[in-house]
């Protein structure tokens, strides 16, 4: 191991009363810094080509990394039907319970389905154990997170509002956890 | 281990009698002893040379409901000289919860004995204040308590409640002096708990005499949330996202520690990559505390610019962070067994590219602060404490690194990696405001340094245990194995069990030891979840390095100790 | 009592047992499959093999009589390869069905898996295709791709209700579960198949895709159709009741119920039980407090039996009250002095094995604690005539079970013809609608309390379901009518209201709340 400890070089002690010129400088120092910024970014603007770390939100977005983590979504199948069959694991291993599943049957080949199927957006707190803990990749985290409600009971998302078609996620959020398949 | 040996021998040589049982269960060295005897065995503790355990980290308890008796209160102890760690245990009955405050020997054990007091109804002897810390005074009952149910509701008090509320004037406790210069009255003042400088909600009652603090009491709890309560409710995996809650500026950190604790229960290492990559992510998660804590320093002594500078170096940490796990702050990266996911492609790149800019950023931001005289004098010479007091304080981390002490864990008892790595750990010598500042400013660059030498020593490998009894499958043998199905069903609704058993396990975090004390037995759900967190144990002592200085004075030394609520409130 | 050595620990087995049993006894787990233990030894899942000293093989312990001095090894490798082994097998041809399986949470075939089987599976071939989620009756399902042939079923259809519904067809790598077409499995305790079958083969209609077994929340209680008492789990989660199932009790019920029973739940939790006591005036019954209903239900009494004399005041008790219910409403008709007191039970067809023809669970109970005609008194019958012909003027009624024994003509007639009539039931009609006061009781699922079977063993029952805030019991109804119309403190509390039962009654002497634990305990007198 090549650590080691070094004492923090402290700088030279400020004389009482500051002189001028010693206080001058460090101002002037500041300045100078401040404006170093300021005039680089007023060049790029000038130029068209910010250079200014704000983004001007909700005119202007970010692109999230496949690896983000927004609200949980539910995988629907081209036939229109979620491929979700009810398991109850994401329900059961949700630390905050937020999910609600009353499982049904179906005359289907898929025998199982579930009837009801509700995330309480304001207890989830998009950690991703659902989608971990699904055998099916059913339910997957999407990189949506403006959901904002009026109510309270806006905040509940059922099975309807959840789906969202397969052929979209492949784009985002399936590249990422497919590279965890394989482990 | 064999120093665990030769201390539990040197215990049982020095207070002979006092020791009913020892234990080196996965190498923690561990005593019990009478409770009557705990003083004396303290004292032997710490004034003893071979033992030298002067720093009191943690005081807690645990509830073996049906057990006569039925409370064990744990200590763990900590040798800032020798580098080595004790645990002892004490049993006291249901029927009569009393044992000796350890306030005349560490005065730190004050607040760690009220909290145990709040939570569990220990009564400790010699206490100068025993009274709730983290709860409100007329809540009922001891939640931490088995018999005390999770979903159990308080009555209302306050406005609103039925009944005569009537604001109470706040306290302070021992509070010395009752008049001020020329005879005047002292002026009791509240800095918070609403405060734009109290970043984390805290409340603190002031004193004062003009604009000199003569008496402060630091209130804190308004983050309280029940992480031990929650954590018991859960199984191991599911604490996970409540870990990142405690230290938010620097959750990975806190991840790790949790997760290596769980690994030390079981018995189990990560493998190398897996290492490589718990120590690049908890290493950013250090890089983005302490911008926070630079900046924010900076915003509250006024300086708005070099706050905007740390606070955009912090988003370019936090996009590596998002790329990493997912999300900038809720990081939920580390997993029992390994982590959530590898490094994603470009890392490396993206990690030169930011880092690049992060340093320029601090540079500036460096710059413009530390030869501004109006700065210089805010923070230097200010709020000084003794290395002494600060480990009778149980204080660890930058503050105490400030002081002058050479403690880091890292170093002192390496973990996952940091013994192959190459890297400087900055200490103080004055021990003031400004050395606060500094540490944080090197560790900062330290971090870099090995996030850096991480990424270029990075192994292939896998990045997880392959052991079915902690981590999940990989989804593609999930969706096609039967027996991979059958165990995602199992971990997932049974948790993990590991064998039942107790371990601490400590990581250096961004403000100090952050320990986790696990209880197991046997199955999925921990008995007891202990977060020995480090900002409850550094906000101890402020209200002393205040007293005397000046009000104004108040500001930059709660910023350097960077009182994280949700590390200090768990 | 011969000793035999397990894993260096030398435990004490009975004797004329086979190995498996005892380890059982012992606490000492070994997995297993098919044996059972009320069902015969098959000896075909090969899962609990063990080492025996002296033999050059594993034997299977379901199968190995125990014989003193004998030395077991259970935790050596090679019983941990053998159960690996058949794991693997068994592994090989089951279907992925794990998160649409009904048994997850409860699968032995999961628990040993995880705890005993290999990691990886070694073959990529196809699994067979058999039928699936096929009715073989009309309470049963069968998934035949996950049937592990253990026979349990099998046996269980032959031994225990020897019907012979169910077997193995076809042979070796080809065999198949199933029934002939004519005869579907549809004998009145098919259910039990679906609690024996190790894994998720055999599935209720009742529970199929329910709800996830690991959210259930289990309560011991007796089961409430008819007299025989069967030792029942209520599985609960969100104050709803999703299934009964049987619980061990060697002299009651084995590990078995009949299907009747197992599917009478849903009433304790219909929305439209009555929750609320209701008045009448005029020709409305309006909702009214507790302490108002109950104060006029005494008032009703005390006046009905003071002006008129107790010959005009009847009481019938209802045969699915506790012991504890039943002997405070014993207590109301002694200070009544009441003669025309009756439990009406509901009679229906009994069997030979578990049902029986008394559908209620503590019709002799009712009958040990005196609710039956004093002092010359009319029967239930009885008591109707008398109110058809208007000589009642109050009727107490618990219960609606007359509403099923008599017919509709003549218990209408009855009712509408007493002037001032009481009921306590849980719902509204058919009965509860012609009150003058209206009282809600609580099913047996909201309360603790005891049951005497018809063999004369009483057990416990324990609340599962939470009544609605303020809801009183029965109990606490009748212990306030007590308190308005007699001296003395009057408490209800389950244990204490039993203590006062085994002082007065001798049959009771020796008995205690507590002490009957799960399994319940026979009053004095009887013959075990």
């Amino acid at each position: 191991m090549a650590t080691r400890t070094v004492t923090v070089s402290r700088p030279a002690p400020m004389a009482k009363p500051q002189g001028v010129v010693r206080s001058g400088a460090a101002v002037l120092k500041g300045m100078w810094i401040a404006n170093r910024h300021f005039w680089r970014n007023l060049w790029g603007f000038l130029r068209g080509k910010p250079t200014v770390f704000t983004v001007q939100y909700p005119e202007e977005r970010l692109e999230h990394p496949p690896a983000f983590r927004g609200m949980p979504v539910l995988v629907q199948m081209d036939n229109g039907k979620e491929r979700c069959v009810a398991c109850g694991l994401c329900e059961w291993a949700c630390p905050t319970d937020c999910i609600t599943i009353y499982p049904a049957e179906t005359e289907d080949e898929i025998e199982r389905y579930p009837r009801v199927f509700d995330i309480d957006m304001s207890r989830c707190m998009f950690c991703g154990l659902c989608e971990e803990a699904c055998p099916e990749e059913a339910i997957v985290m999407s990189h949506n997170v403006e959901i904002a409600a009026f109510s309270r009971r806006g905040t509940v998302w059922h099975k309807e509002d959840l789906l969202v078609p397969a052929r979209e996620l492949e784009k985002t959020r399936f590249r990422h956890i497919r590279r965890t398949y394989d482990r | 281990m064999a120093d665990n040996q030769k201390i539990l021998a040197r215990i049982q040589e020095q207070c002979s009698g006092a020791v009913l049982s020892t234990d080196t269960y996965r190498g923690d060295a561990s005593v019990v002893i009478r409770p009557e005897r705990l003083l004396e065995v303290a004292r032997v503790l710490r004034d003893d040379r071979e033992l030298a355990f002067d720093l009191l980290l943690d005081v807690t308890c645990v509830d073996y409901l049906g057990q006569e008796p039925r409370f064990e209160v744990v200590y763990h102890f900590y040798s800032t000289r020798h580098h080595h760690r004790v645990r002892l245990k004490a049993r006291v009955p249901e029927s009569d919860p009393t044992i000796d405050s350890l306030v005349p020997l560490w005065v730190g054990a004050n607040w760690l004995e009220r909290e145990t007091y709040d939570m569990y109804g220990i009564r400790f002897r010699g206490h100068p204040d025993l009274r709730r810390i983290y709860l409100y005074e007329e809540f009922e009952g001891h939640p931490l308590r088995k018999d005390y149910p999770k979903e159990k509701r308080q009555p209302l008090i306050g406005p609103g409640a039925k009944g005569d509320y009537k604001p109470r004037v706040p306290e302070i406790p021992h509070a010395s002096r009752v008049e001020g210069m020329l005879g005047a009255e002292l002026m009791r003042v509240q800095l918070g708990p609403s405060h734009p400088a109290t970043h984390g909600t805290v409340r603190i009652v002031l004193d004062l005499d003009g604009e000199t603090i003569v008496n402060a009491d630091v209130e804190i709890g308004y983050l309280h949330r029940g992480f031990e309560k929650e954590c018991e409710s859960g199984f191991y995996y599911q604490a996970i996202p409540y870990t990142d809650r405690l230290n938010y500026s620097s959750a990975i950190l806190c991840n790790v520690g949790y997760c290596l604790a769980v690994e030390k229960l079981f018995g189990v290492e990560v493998p190398l990559r897996g290492q490589f990559v718990r120590v690049i992510g908890g290493e950013l998660s250090r890089i983005a505390d302490h911008l926070l804590c630079i900046g924010a320093t900076a915003l509250e002594l006024n300086a708005f610019t070099p706050f905007l500078y740390a606070l955009e170096a912090r988003e370019l940490v936090w996009d590596l962070i998002n790329a990493l796990c997912g999300a900038r702050v809720t990081s939920n990266f580390v997993r029992i067994g390994g982590v959530s996911a590898d490094l994603p492609e470009g890392f490396a790149d993206m990690c030169k590219h930011n880092f690049k800019r992060v340093l320029e950023l601090v540079a500036d931001a460096e710059g413009m602060l530390l030869e501004n005289p109006i700065f210089r004098a805010r923070m230097e010479g200010v709020s000084v404490m003794s290395a002494e007091r600060l480990i009778a304080y149980g204080v660890t981390g930058p503050l105490l690194r400030a002081a002058g002490v050479d403690l880091d864990l890292r170093r002192t008892q390496p973990y996952l990696v940091y013994d192959q790595l190459d890297f400087d750990v900055p200490v103080g010598s004055q021990g003031d405001n400004l050395d606060r500042f500094l540490i944080r400013l090197t560790e900062l660059r330290q971090s870099v340094r090995i996030v850096e030498q991480c990424l270029q020593m990075l192994p292939p490998g896998p990045v997880d245990v392959d052991d079915p009894s902690l981590r999940f499958p990989p989804k593609g043998r999930v969706f096609t194995r039967m027996e991979d199905m059958i165990n995602q069903f199992k971990l997932v609704t049974e948790g993990p069990k590991p064998p039942p058993g107790e371990v601490y396990f400590a990581v250096e975090s961004a403000n100090g030891e952050l320990g986790f004390y696990l209880v197991s037995d046997g199955t999925g759900k921990p008995y007891k979840c202990r977060a020995r967190t480090p900002s409850f144990s550094n906000t101890q002592p402020l209200a002393e390095m205040v007293r005397g200085r000046l009000l104004a004075d108040m500001v930059p030394t709660f910023d350097m100790i960077n009182m994280i609520g949700g590390e200090c409130d768990r | 009592m011969p000793k035999i050595t397990v894993d260096g620990r030398e435990i004490e087995v009975a004797a004329d047992t086979m190995l498996l049993p005892a380890l059982i006894e012992a606490g000492i787990h070994v997995p297993h499959y098919c044996w059972h233990p009320k069902l015969s030894i098959d000896g075909s899942c090969r899962m609990c093999q063990v080492e025996v000293e002296g033999s050059p093989k594993l034997v299977i312990a379901c199968n190995t009589p125990v014989r003193d001095g004998m030395v077991v090894r259970t935790d050596t490798p090679r019983v941990a390869n053998a159960r690996r082994g058949v794991m693997e097998l068994l592994l090989v041809n089951h279907p992925i069905d794990c998160p649409i399986c009904d048994k997850a949470g409860e699968c032995l075939l999961q628990d040993y898996s995880y705890n005993f089987g290999t990691r990886f599976t070694r073959t990529e071939e196809p699994r067979r295709k058999l039928e699936k989620r096929k009715e073989i009756g009309p309470r049963m399902i069968l998934d035949q791709e996950r049937c592990i042939l253990c026979r349990r079923c099998v046996r269980f259809c032959r031994e225990i209700t020897k019907t012979n519904e169910l077997g193995v067809f076809n042979m070796g790598d080809r065999s198949v579960l199933d029934v002939l077409p004519d005869a579907p499995l549809a004998n009145d305790y098919s259910m039990n198949t679906a609690d024996i079958c190790p894994v998720g083969a055999l599935e209720t209609k009742d529970f199929h895709h329910k709800l996830r077994v690991w959210f259930l929340k289990k309560t011991p209680s007796i089961c409430p159709s008819c007299s025989n008492g069967c030792n029942i789990t209520i599985q609960h989660y969100r104050n709803q009741i999703w299934r009964l199932m049987p619980r061990r009790n060697d002299a009651v019920n084995d590990t078995w119920m009949c299907d009747h029973g197992r599917l009478q739940y849903a009433f304790a939790h219909d929305t439209n039980r009555l929750r609320l006591p209701m008045v009448r005036r005029g020709e409305q019954l309006v909702a009214s407090t507790w302490d108002d209903a109950v104060a006029e239900a005494s008032r009703i009494l005390r006046d009905g039996v003071k002006r008129s004399g107790p010959e005009r005041v009847a009481l019938l008790a209802s045969p699915h009250l506790t012991n504890e219910e039943l002997f405070r409403l014993a207590q109301l008709a002694d200070v009544l002095q009441l003669r025309h007191v009756d439990t009406p039970v509901v009679v229906g067809q009994g069997d030979d094995f578990l049902i029986q023809p008394e559908k209620a669970a503590n019709i002799a109970g009712a009958r040990e604690l005196g609710l039956v005609p004093r002092n010359g008194g009319r029967d239930a019958a009885g008591i109707l005539e008398l109110a058809r012909q208007g000589s009642l003027d109050v009727l107490y009624v618990c219960g609606s079970d007359i509403a099923r024994i008599f017919d509709e003509a003549v218990w209408k007639a009855a009712l509408r013809a007493v002037p001032q009539l009481i009921v306590q039931d849980l719902f509204l009609e058919p009965i509860a609608a012609f009150a003058t006061v209206a009282l809600p009781s609580l099913s047996w699922a909201e309360k603790t309390g005891t049951f005497t079977n018809r063999k004369r063993r009483v057990q416990q029952i324990h609340r599962a379901l939470a009544p609605v805030e303020g809801q009183w019991s029965d109990g606490e109804i009748f212990t306030r009518m007590l308190a308005h119309l007699s001296e003395g403190r009057w408490e209800f509390e389950p244990a204490a209201v039993f203590e006062e039962i085994t002082r007065k009654y001798p049959a009771y002497t020796g008995l205690s709340f507590a002490g009957l634990g799960l399994q319940g305990k026979t009053l004095a007198g009887v013959e075990v």
